[in-house]
């Protein structure tokens, strides 16, 4: 529909500015107005002037500074946008569920077993994977993001960690194995990545992910030689990880180790993320 | 000379240098457009801080995304849709999803007023809205001239969308009745 040859009279824009047009007239008139640009610009003459306070805060919103992301979508974009780090997160957690599927159908006997060993292992191996060079191979995204070089790997390993330990809860409260059970991994799971991201200031996480699983894997396997493959509950009460001084340990090495995190933030390697 | 540019360009034009970041171009944009926008929202709202905040929310809208603005149908029809839909926001919040999903398994009752529709006489069709009932004309301009699909009619004018759906059917056939 052409609006060239006829446009509204000055007099019902007037009227209209104002307020004074009825219903019929009014639907005519705004669905012309909102294609003629001739009768916008007459109806903005029309207009007092002084429009110029909502104009300066349209430009404050859009010129404001865009608010510092919360943290936990900074960790979640800085993980998730590097396709390694998803995939290998992806692969550390279907093995602890395909670990806990196994658990589940050969038994309670070896189901402690299983779980106290790979469900503290997953955290640790998911913190210290998220630190590789590979997981960013061209560096980009460590370049990209405005977060502290140390702080990238850090956040990275928290997201990697913590999406085990989602799972392993998940697992522990819907599964044959009680929530109890989630006191039998939690906290040496605490402890051991802790232990890998304070080491990575240091030495290369997946050196101390590795000593930390052949060292855990060992004791497990010694505490079994030990003992013989008992039911869950007694299991439960059993396991050295059930003890108050081993618990105990493991926090204090979980505190430590976070303090010695925040101490040593700007020593992680740079070079570990790009 | 960077002016006279400015007003050479048209409002699709300044969409695009919108979408590039350029903030003349909104400044432009605005214009053109706040002038009318303030008005015909002034018909929809009498509170006169809240259109001043649809019209902020508007264009602040407009310079987030310009770039997802197709190129089809006139700027200010595009300014329009964002701008009722930012007071539909404004004067009615959605309701919480529990709410609405009750509201979905109410069963939809058949309003008084649909019952008591004037019948409209012999017009053209200016006449034949204006003689409509005011329940059906809201509806009419809502969905038809505001561009609102049932549902946000429903919304705006509390009503199910089933209803506006009814009285829409409704107020067409009358009209047409009264333009044969």
């Amino acid at each position: 529909m052409s609006t060239d040859e006829w446009h509204v009279a000055t007099a019902d824009l007037r009227a209209y500015s104002a307020g004074e047009v009825g219903p019929v007239g009014r639907a005519s008139l705004e669905s012309h107005v909102t294609e003629c640009a001739v009768c916008r610009s007459v109806l903005a003459g029309l207009r007092p002037a002084g429009r110029e306070d909502v104009w300066h805060r349209i430009t404050n919103r859009i010129d404001a500074p865009r608010r510092p992301l919360r943290w936990s979508t900074t960790a979640l974009k800085v993980s998730l946008s590097s396709p390694r780090l998803r995939n290998a997160t992806a692969v550390l957690t279907a093995s602890l569920l395909l670990a806990a599927t196994i658990a589940t159908m050969i038994g309670d006997g070896w189901a402690a077993r299983l779980l106290l060993t790979v469900g503290p292992i997953t955290p640790a191996v998911g913190a210290a994977i998220a630190f590789r060079r590979e997981m960013d191979p061209a560096g980009e995204l460590a370049e990209a993001t405005s977060l502290a070089a140390g702080r990238l790997p850090f956040l990275r390993s928290l997201v990697a960690s913590a999406c085990m330990f989602v799972t392993g809860v998940v697992v522990s409260l819907f599964t044959a194995f009680g929530w109890e059970s989630i006191t039998v991994w939690v906290l040496p799971a605490l402890a051991m990545a802790a232990i890998v991201l304070a080491g990575a200031t240091w030495v290369d996480p997946i050196h101390a992910a590795t000593v930390l699983t052949i060292g855990w894997g060992g004791a497990i396997a010694l505490w079994s030689n030990r003992h013989r493959p008992m039911p869950m509950r007694i299991a439960l009460d059993q396991l050295f990880t059930q003890r108050p001084a081993f618990q105990q340990l493991c926090v204090v090495v979980t505190i430590s180790a976070a303090l010695v995190c925040v101490r040593r933030r700007s020593a992680v390697p740079i070079w570990r993320t790009m | 000379m960077v002016s006279s540019d400015r007003q050479l360009r048209t409002d699709t034009e300044l969409v695009s240098a919108i979408a590039e970041r350029d903030g003349g171009a909104l400044r432009e944009l605005f214009e053109r457009h706040e002038p009318w926008l303030s008005v015909r929202l002034s018909y929809r709202c009498s509170n006169s801080s809240t259109i001043e905040e649809v019209v902020q929310d508007t264009f602040v809208a407009v310079w987030k995304t310009a770039d997802r603005y197709t190129g089809e149908g006139a700027v200010g029809a595009w300014i329009w849709g964002i701008g009722i839909r930012t007071l539909l926001h404004a004067i009615r919040p959605r309701r919480p999803l529990l709410v609405r999903l009750r509201a979905q398994r109410a069963v939809e009752m058949v309003s008084a007023e649909d019952e008591l529709l004037v019948a409209v006489e012999h017009g053209d069709l200016g006449v034949a809205l204006g003689r409509l009932s005011p329940e059906l004309r809201a509806v009419v301009q809502a969905t038809v001239l505001d561009g609102l699909t049932c549902r946000e009619a429903g919304r705006l004018l509390d009503l199910p969308a089933g209803t506006v759906k009814t009285r829409m059917m409704r107020a067409k056939a009358e009209m047409r009745k009264a333009m044969v």
